[in-house]
């Protein structure tokens, strides 16, 4: 069942306003949090709530904010996350676009509890009107004096600032994404030190994804307890899954963390787009590796698609019917991670491409019986041995597809066509 | 610092808390290989081929940022860890051309002793390689990306030490990389190029071929040549290099990495400035004048003419009709051996280096006294201040590899540089530059002090300064008013508080002095001023001390250190203690002050000197004033001129002896520091040439004085105990710091404050511009690195800088003809616009053999000034 938190209010097409937003509950949680709750307490209660990070990783979001140092003389700062660029993903999107107010409350809520006086949020290139959004909010904001200087007479100051990138999958990754901000090519930087210590200019800061902080003001209105009760015992609260690919109603569906695939897909989905037959679902953003149709029945928590080999990631679940060539899917994914790759280290820039390289002549008809083997190793030599999460997320979906469908690749390098009838043109041709 | 203790490949060390396992495993000989990590550069854990299995650690890690801990078990060379590492190598191989035979760098690349230690025999990719296509008809694909850079993408393993060094250690902006992934590129920004003065060095530390040089590519295989060790003689730096030799010819120097030195970066005039040793201008034979014309001769032949007018003008007018005049870059031996030879054998005290200079100074006694000539400081010490005021000095121009100091101190130390310059500098660029009117550098310091006294900003117990010493500086300057120097400086008077209010809260500063203050006609007033306000701001505490007056001259530490001044003797003892000094030749020498410069030139004049030498110098370019020199020396009965080059002197000798450049002899130089550093002979001497100290050896001999030095060697024997103070050392055994000679007056601070005034110059009302000089980009000094071809693809011809608004009063563009002129002579060249050039002011590079600024100057002006013309 759909259970509507950040939802509640996005199909009010006024409810990117502040009159509306207000009419709907709006900055009381801020105004709450000024006057009458101390940092550290707000850090308690979204610890308390258990809310985790919503980006992909799913940290939980009140111990990042413990990691910020209090005694340092140098500033800190928040980032709002909004560079939304795993492929099957749109949640972030729809919450810049249709309730901006609820990130810049969560953004204010957050700042305030880690002490940062200046709050940025990137938002990735191609988000024009997101981006047209949330200035637009961040202003009215400014004029009801929700931000600025003296916050509600209270003392407090925070400035807030909407960066645009320059449209880069890599700058979803914090460093690099601080490594933008910066004005510096969007490269991931090596950790330690961690953001938390040396962030962005160096200082303490706070990278959180656009859901992660949208959730606040709620926990912070409801209390932790509300919100921890909803969801599993470790996934707690509810998130916008990102329904795509062959189903019949494809969506943003707000779900209770817990809630089987098998519910998202076919009653809220409306099932399998001409009724075909179900053939690879990938349940977390294409970097997560493929489940089979005997997998769907499971609980849509971190924990449980863990248990399956597979990672709830950032929720785009993207659906893949019987006539998909998965030889051809895997070649279009590691295209993407291909182009996507920033080129910093070694084993992400080239084995990125040489994955491309195997995947692109086993599709189309040249492929070698040893190329599965070579590209199985390519995999092992990327995975775990790479500055950032990229080069993971670049094997992880080309190692699941080879061994999963293992027979669909072997069927292309014997026969140099493809075992699927029907299937969507070669990918490049 | 606490001890950790770790185990590596079963091995127990200890080590340092704080070291990455890396550093720990090179310290102690255990190899792991590493591309993108250098120890020079941050790390960035990028190339990932120095993964290590950390027992317990889920991951490999990357040992470059690791940080090693106790008890910590690491494995270098496990299978797991083999197996990573030739993954890497096979990932960087997909497209790294196997071009090896055709390399530049083959032989000496990381590269491929990686791969020939861990990589595997057989390839599994069928893949074509990737190409940057530069040319279709070749598969060499090289760019050239600068005047000498040039690039090979194709090769290029995207280990970012290139554009991580421009950015992080040279704060310059002309490389970085383009696109992103495999397609990532190493460029210059659109429509520029690599040509900042530290750019070879991107080509010693490109661990491929993608990045070569046009001087060393394709000339010689590196396994055929041999190395030397050598010390760098374009600026006092003093940086180590190592020079590169086949059949008797150098074919490249590079750095010799030495952390109390140079921290192993070179700028390119070291790197490329070698190049003058193999010039076809060198002298190949000595010459003598007969019937008007130089013609070339036999050293036999030239000695004979010279002992015979030695003999003959001793005779007439006593030793003082002898006199030397020595350039600021031969080495310590050559300095040593002349002037042994001038005062002991010949009997004259009448030897100067200081040629530079219009007036007669006070010898720097005054700043002796004070403690402010020659420095306790090393380079290392440059890392630790938190300010550094930079006055009349283009930091980077003159001594580049001491700037990177600088810049290091901003990094690690969030120190912050201000400059105060009559013309901008290329340090602008990391600091606060402000430009003030010429000639204003004493009023402009004093109103600092003045504004830090008045605003209470000194601390009075720290400097020992009282009230009344305070009150007795207030009014004694009470000229200098912040309205007074704003007027007169051009810097506004809240510029002025803001630079005062800076130098004051800084916790540890250091005041640097370079060329304009060294060539200024009140260097010892400007030295004073600066010494009051390092003694209120209390930087003149404990040692090192505040003040670094560095002076132009590669070696002119080692002309100080080696009596070249005419009341000296070697280890800057004065004529008077030469008792205190024990060496046999010595005890003959005159205790009488001999002639400088100044009194040398008037001497010759007045027909009291008639014989002079002119070792390694060439005054008729660069004494500053054209007309005088010409006609003083050619007065001279007989001018004997030892040079690498026919230079403008050479041409008017009487004999000219082609001299052997450190390149073709051992020796030592001293560099700011004090520090002496040895050379190895290089190459055999150009053709007949032959060093300073042999000339004056055979001199010697034929004035049957023995003095029995058969190499640079034996006369660096003979002074070392002498600099040392210790009796064993010799030139083998001189350790790879050197020896530092410390400074021989320490900072007076009880002196207190001192007075200061300036009479305003009387300017030339005729000539509305203020004449300056420098050096022009990739060049120091005249003569040697014009004669580098590499350094001349960055600047070869000759301007006149303007500024844009000044051009264009004169309705003159860049490259249209000038002619600058005043009472004393002309030039005619092309002007070029300066960025932030005071409009007063013509700035004038004065490295190129084409025009001489000196012909425009008089010893007599204190300023020099001049008109333009549009030609």
């Amino acid at each position: 069942m759909e259970l509507k938190v950040l939802f509640k209010y996005t199909d009010d097409p006024d409810q990117y306003k502040m009159d509306t937003y207000i009419s709907h509950g709006g900055y009381k949680a801020w105004e709450k949090v000024l006057k009458e709750i101390k940092p550290d307490e707000v850090i308690e209660i979204v610890k308390q709530s258990g809310v985790r990070g919503r980006g992909g990783a799913g940290f939980p979001a009140g111990v990042k904010w413990g990691f910020v140092p209090k005694d340092s003389p140098k500033p800190k700062y928040l980032v709002c996350n909004g560079d939304e660029s795993e492929p099957g993903t749109c949640k972030d999107r729809v919450l810049m676009e249709n309730d901006p107010h609820r990130v810049v409350e969560g953004m204010a809520i957050s700042s305030y509890a880690i002490g940062a006086h200046h709050a940025f949020i990137y938002i990735r290139g191609e988000f024009v009107f997101p981006a047209e959004r949330m200035r637009g909010a961040i202003e009215e904001a400014y004029e009801k004096g929700f931000l600025g200087k003296d916050i509600l007479g209270t003392g407090y100051d925070l400035e807030m600032t909407v960066h645009t990138g320059g449209g880069a999958y890599i700058c979803g990754e914090e460093t690099a994404l601080l490594n933008s901000l910066e004005g510096k090519p969007g490269m991931s930087r090596i950790r330690p030190p961690f953001p938390a210590i040396e962030g962005l200019y160096a200082s303490p800061t706070v990278v959180n994804n656009v859901e992660t902080l949208a959730n606040v003001p709620e926990i912070i209105n409801r209390g932790a307890d509300w919100y921890a009760g909803m969801g599993t015992e470790k996934s707690k609260g509810t998130r916008i899954f990102c329904l795509s690919g062959h189903v019949k109603k494809p969506g943003n569906y707000e779900l209770e963390l817990g809630t089987p695939l098998r519910h998202l897909i076919y009653d809220l989905g409306g099932g399998i787009l001409d009724d075909k037959e179900l053939k690879a679902v990938i349940p977390g953003g294409s970097s997560t590796p493929v489940l089979t149709p005997d997998q769907i029945d499971v609980p849509m928590d971190f924990e449980s698609v863990a248990e399956i080999g597979s990672m709830l990631g950032s929720c785009g679940v993207i659906v893949m019917h019987e006539d998909t060539c998965m030889v051809w899917a895997a070649t279009r994914l590691a295209y993407f991670y291909m182009h996507e790759s920033c080129g910093k280290c070694t084993p992400c820039r080239m084995g990125t491409q040489w994955m491309y390289q195997i995947l692109s002549r086993i599709e189309s008809g040249e492929g070698r019986p040893e190329d599965m083997d070579h590209l199985l190793s390519a995999c092992d030599n990327i995975e775990g041995q790479t500055l950032c999460p990229l080069g993971d997320a670049a094997a992880m979906p080309v190692r699941s597809f080879a061994k999963t469908f293992r027979e669909e690749f072997e069927y292309h390098i014997e026969h140099k066509k493809c075992m699927v009838q029907n299937s969507f043109p070669s990918f490049g041709q | 610092m606490s001890e950790i203790k770790l185990t590596i490949n079963g091995r127990e060390i200890v080590a340092t808390k704080g070291m990455t396992i890396l550093d720990v495993a090179l310290e102690n000989g255990i190899d792991i290989p590493t591309f993108c990590w250098h120890p020079k550069l941050k790390t960035v854990g990028a190339c990932r081929i120095c993964l290590v299995e950390i027992e317990k650690w889920p991951k490999l890690q990357v040992s470059c940022a690791t940080d090693a801990t106790d008890g910590m078990v690491v494995f270098t060379n496990s299978d797991r860890v083999v197996k990573a590492r030739q993954g890497v190598i096979e990932f960087i191989l997909l497209n790294h051309p196997l071009d090896c035979p055709t390399c530049d760098k083959g032989g000496e690349c990381p590269l491929q002793n990686v791969v020939y230690k861990y990589g595997i025999d057989r390839a599994r990719t069928i893949e074509p390689r990737q190409r940057f296509i530069v040319n279709e008809d070749s598969t060499f694909d090289d760019l050239p990306i600068g005047p000498e850079i040039i690039r090979n993408q194709n090769r290029c393993i995207h280990c970012f030490r290139c554009t991580r060094m421009v950015e992080e250690v040279f704060e310059e902006d002309d490389l970085g990389s383009y696109n992103r992934g495999h397609i990532t590129e190493i460029l210059p920004p659109p429509g520029r190029e690599i040509r900042n003065l530290y750019s070879g060095n991107v080509v010693e530390y490109c661990p491929v071929g993608a990045l070569t040089n046009r001087d060393f590519r394709y000339k010689v295989r590196v396994w055929l040549t041999e190395q030397k060790k050598t010390i760098c003689n374009f600026c006092p730096d003093g940086c180590n290099l190592t020079a590169w030799t086949f059949r008797d010819k150098i074919y490249r120097t590079t750095s010799r990495r030495n952390d109390r030195v140079d921290d192993g970066f070179i700028c390119d005039i070291g790197r490329y400035g070698y190049q003058f040793v193999h010039h076809p201008d060198r002298l190949t034979s000595p010459m003598i004048r007969r019937g008007g014309e130089l013609v070339e001769c036999t050293w036999d032949e030239v000695y004979d003419a010279i002992i015979c007018k030695l003999k003959s003008i001793k005779e007439k007018l006593g030793p003082e009709g002898v006199a030397s005049l020595v350039g600021e870059d031969c080495s310590n031996e050559d300095y040593y051996v002349i002037g042994k030879f001038l005062r002991s054998v010949v009997g004259s005290n009448s030897i100067d280096h200081r040629l530079h200079r219009k007036k007669k100074l006070s010898y720097g006694e005054d700043l002796e006294k004070l403690g402010i000539v020659g420095t306790n400081l090393t380079i290392d010490d440059l890392e630790s201040p938190d300010l550094f005021v930079i006055v009349g000095s283009d930091l980077h121009s003159e001594n580049p590899i001491s700037a990177l100091r600088l810049l290091k101190a901003k990094r690690n130390n969030d120190a912050r540089l201000v400059l105060i310059n009559p013309v901008p500098s290329r340090l602008s660029r990391s600091g606060t530059e402000y430009i003030h009117k010429c000639n204003t550098e004493v009023q402009l310091i004093t109103c600092l002090a003045r504004i830090i006294v008045r605003e209470k900003l000194y601390n009075a117990d720290e400097t020992g300064l009282d009230d009344r010493q305070i009150e007795k500086f207030l009014n004694d300057t009470d000229d200098f008013t912040i309205e007074n120097v704003s007027d007169a400086s051009g810097i506004s008077k809240d510029d002025l508080t803001l630079l005062a209010r800076q130098i004051a809260e800084a916790k540890r500063a250091v005041f640097i002095t370079g060329r304009h203050v060294s060539l200024h006609y009140r260097r010892d007033m400007v030295l004073t001023a600066l010494f009051n306000l390092a003694l209120i701001t209390n930087n003149l505490r404990g040692d090192p001390k505040g003040i670094l007056a560095l002076r132009i001259g590669s070696n002119n530490r080692g002309c100080y250190l080696f009596g070249m001044r005419p009341d000296r003797l070697p280890i800057n003892r004065r004529v008077d203690e030469k008792d205190s000094l024990s060496s046999d030749w010595l005890t003959g020498v005159s205790d009488r002050k001999g002639a400088d410069t100044i009194d040398i030139l008037r001497q010759i004049e007045e027909s009291k000197v008639e014989l002079t030498f002119a070792v390694g110098t060439d005054p008729v370019t660069s004494y500053p004033d054209y007309n005088y020199i010409c006609s003083t020396l050619t007065k001279l009965d007989f001018l004997v001129v030892a040079d690498l080059y026919l230079t403008e002197t050479a041409k008017i000798a009487d004999v000219v002896l082609p001299l052997s450049s450190c390149m073709e002899t051992s020796g030592s130089f001293c560099n700011w520091e004090g520090r002496v550093q040895i050379f190895e002979q290089v190459v055999n001497p150009i053709s007949l040439s032959r060093p300073a100290w042999q000339i004056f050896t055979d001199l010697a001999a034929r004035l049957e004085v023995e003095f029995g030095y058969k190499s640079g060697e034996d006369v660096f024997n003979e002074f070392a105990p002498m600099i040392s103070g210790d009796t064993k050392l010799n030139f083998r055994t001189v350790p790879e710091s050197g020896i530092c000679v410390p400074s021989a007056t320490p900072v007076n601070r009880s002196a207190g404050l001192q007075p200061v005034s300036v009479r305003a110059p009387e300017l030339d009302q005729k000539h509305e511009y203020v004449l300056i000089t420098g050096n022009g980009d990739h060049h120091i000094g005249r003569n040697r690195t014009t004669r580098s071809e590499s350094l001349n693809r960055f600047q070869s011809e000759p301007y006149v800088g303007l500024s844009e608004r000044t051009a264009n009063e004169l309705a003159l563009s860049d490259g249209d003809l000038v002619k600058v002129e005043n009472d004393f002579g002309k030039i005619v060249c092309v002007v070029k616009y300066i960025d932030g050039l005071r409009d007063d002011v013509v700035w004038i590079p004065d490295n190129f053999p084409e025009i001489s600024a000196n012909v425009l100057k008089n010893r007599e002006i204190e300023i020099d000034m001049v008109s333009l013309v549009k030609v």
